[in-house]
């Protein structure tokens, strides 16, 4: 049987056509083994997470916020770390909220997944857990976002309406019974809008409730560039944006801003806050974020080899071919 | 009459009664009536349906609002009655919306459904995983709705979300929603990272200025990201001064990707958005005045 020998490649071809198995086994091992390795990586937050932290904390101990949950698992890599640290921010400032979605009906069944398993922590943690009805309520999905988050700027009462939830009692009750949204009359009863998305739904919050109250975004980091220039633009107050967004937020809720510590040493400083922004020490704040990150890097630097080593043969190439011909 | 509270009324009022009665007889007649007319006044009817239903958002975006409306606020004159009465109507509609909404969301399942079961009636070498997806759509819809009959009829006090009371259907509905479909969809997620690196490795190259110029970009705006590279970055470069002048700092990966974004980025994106915008309002106005080809025919 004639065997066919294999032509001879340079090298600069061969580095234009690495078998595309051997990519993704390098990705595979790269991304996988940082997840079992605790390394924190210096950070310096961004801006618009600075502002999206500040503004958080900003808000009353002890008031309501709406948290539009619009991520399923498909992008938990980044929503559900930024869900995770948004939720404990709220936990510790007592802060009670109703999370509902209007991108995706699995949405609300996996925030309340979700919620289950931060109880969890704080159980662990022998900290009092954040209870379902007394602290937030499900309000459920919306298929129609842009029709709902008009009606919303309506009138809240009327946008939901007839939505239920169990209450202690294990029944289902309307979601106004509950000590979240009693007090609760019109979206100004409401301090903020925070919204985990993984889709489009920063723009139609900006379009319908922008002028009604404080928005704030942890998106995907896909939806990063659609959602800045709302924020270069001032009509939303902070954007958190993918696994960056999340290490941000978890630096600055174990550092705080612009706040020395017993050694007088600011770790996370920004000419962007007047003053200083309190972080939560002793907790445990860091959370997904600094457990993916070291993966991102490794991960990115993978990314910036292979576009190098692509180049470098095609390079290589070029100057064989000027030199034979 | 009062007509700012045209879509509501006193709990068990007549008025009410009679509202609900004639909001379900009058589409029901209309439903069965259009279907025994003439092509042409059937196109009519759906035109003027479309110019009613659209006609709410966009009275509502051009008629004077209340301001700080409190709930037991009554016109003055006809002009505010009617700014009452649209914006009593924006919720309504919202509602219509997500009902219509969820009949969607029904309507895909059945065509998923009906697609499948005539492969597996027809033979096709594809119904192994029809019958599968038929399977796991029963198995999810039983074991869902057993967690939700249970969930309410659970003893008082007794709340079946929480993980401590769950019993065999919680737990079933859990692995079935956690532990198949939610893993499913992030595994099939994870895979685009895959198919980025192999596109980026063979597609990405220098042999433009173009290219050269987003690779550089491109190059930049991961750098940002990545601390391992940006924090020693700014160290080196914060050294770097005339003066008081922190000149150095505006060489960091953060400060020269926050220019990109600010200057670039999201001006392009700005004007992407304005033409997206009045692309969206060229064919809203088309379909809401039915002067759409595909309209009535």
């Amino acid at each position: 049987m004639a065997i066919n020998p294999k032509p001879n490649r340079s090298i600069g071809e061969v580095l234009q056509s690495l078998p595309r198995q051997w990519l993704y086994t390098i990705l595979l091992i790269v991304s996988t083994v940082p997840l079992f390795i605790q390394v924190l990586i210096p950070n310096k937050p961004e801006d618009s997470s600075i502002d999206f932290y500040q503004n958080l904390m900003k808000i009353p101990d002890g008031s309501v916020v709406l948290l539009s949950s619009d991520w399923t698992n498909s992008t938990r890599g980044e929503s559900r770390g930024e869900f995770d640290a948004i939720v404990k921010i709220l936990m510790r400032k007592h802060i009670k909220f109703v999370v509902y979605s209007i991108a995706d009906p699995q949405a609300p069944q996996v925030a309340r997944d979700e919620m289950n398993y931060l109880n969890g922590l704080q159980i662990q943690a022998h900290l009092p857990t954040y209870q379902p009805w007394t602290d937030w309520v499900n309000g459920g999905y919306f298929p129609n976002g842009d029709g709902t988050a008009n009606a919303m700027s309506i009138s809240l009462r009327k946008a939901f309406g007839g939505k239920k939830d169990i209450a202690p009692n294990g029944q289902l009750e309307d979601i106004f019974l509950s000590p979240v949204l009693a007090n609760v009359q019109t979206i100004q009863d409401v301090k903020a809008l925070i919204d985990v998305t993984a889709s489009a739904t920063a723009t139609t919050y900006v379009q319908k409730l922008g002028q009604k109250m404080m928005l704030l975004f942890a998106v995907t980091g896909v939806m990063g560039p659609e959602a800045l220039p709302y924020y270069s633009s001032g009509q939303v107050s902070g954007v958190t944006i993918g696994i960056k967004g999340v290490y941000d937020l978890e630096t600055m809720m174990q550092d705080g801003v612009n706040l020395p510590d017993a050694t007088g040493k600011v770790a996370v400083s920004s000419n962007h806050v007047v003053g200083s922004i309190g972080n939560f020490p002793g907790m445990s704040n860091l959370g997904q974020g600094s457990q993916y990150y070291p993966a991102l890097n490794a991960s990115l630097a993978v990314f910036i080899l292979a576009i190098v080593v692509g180049n470098i043969g095609m390079f290589m190439v070029k100057k064989e071919k000027s030199r034979t011909q | 009459m009062i007509w700012h509270n045209f879509w509501t009324g006193p709990n068990n009022s007549f008025l009410l009664w009679l509202r609900i009665i004639l909001a379900f007889v009058i589409p029901s007649a209309l439903f069965y009536s259009i279907r025994s007319v003439s092509p042409f006044t059937r196109k009519i009817i759906v035109a003027a349906a479309f110019f009613f239903t659209g006609g709410v958002y966009v009275f509502y975006f051009l008629w004077p609002q209340p301001i700080h409306r409190q709930p037991l606020d009554i016109p003055r004159n006809l002009s505010e009655s009617i700014g009452f009465m649209l914006s009593d109507s924006v919720p309504v509609a919202a509602d219509v919306a997500n009902i219509v909404g969820a009949f969607l969301l029904g309507l895909g399942v059945y065509s998923v459904f009906s697609i499948h079961v005539d492969k597996i009636r027809k033979g096709h070498r594809d119904s192994p995983f029809s019958i599968a997806l038929i399977i796991s759509v029963f198995l999810m819809l039983f074991f869902g709705y057993l967690n939700y009959y249970q969930t309410l009829k659970a003893p008082p006090g007794v709340n079946m979300t929480l993980p401590q009371n769950w019993h065999f259907a919680q737990y079933a509905r859990d692995f079935l929603f956690n532990g198949v479909l939610q893993q499913m969809d992030a595994a099939m997620f994870s895979l685009i990272a895959f198919y980025i690196l192999s596109a980026a490795y063979r597609a990405f190259r220098i042999r433009s200025i173009e290219a050269t110029v987003l690779l550089a970009t491109a190059l930049i705006l991961v750098l940002k990201v990545m601390g391992v590279v940006a924090d020693p970055w700014s160290q080196l470069v914060h050294g770097l001064h005339f003066g008081n002048n922190q000149f150095g700092d505006n060489f960091t990966f953060l400060n020269i990707s926050n220019f990109l974004q600010n200057s670039f980025q999201s001006s392009s994106i700005r004007a992407v958005d304005f033409g997206v915008g009045i692309g969206a309002l060229a064919m809203a106005l088309r379909l809401w005045l039915s002067i759409d080809k595909q309209t009535g025919t």
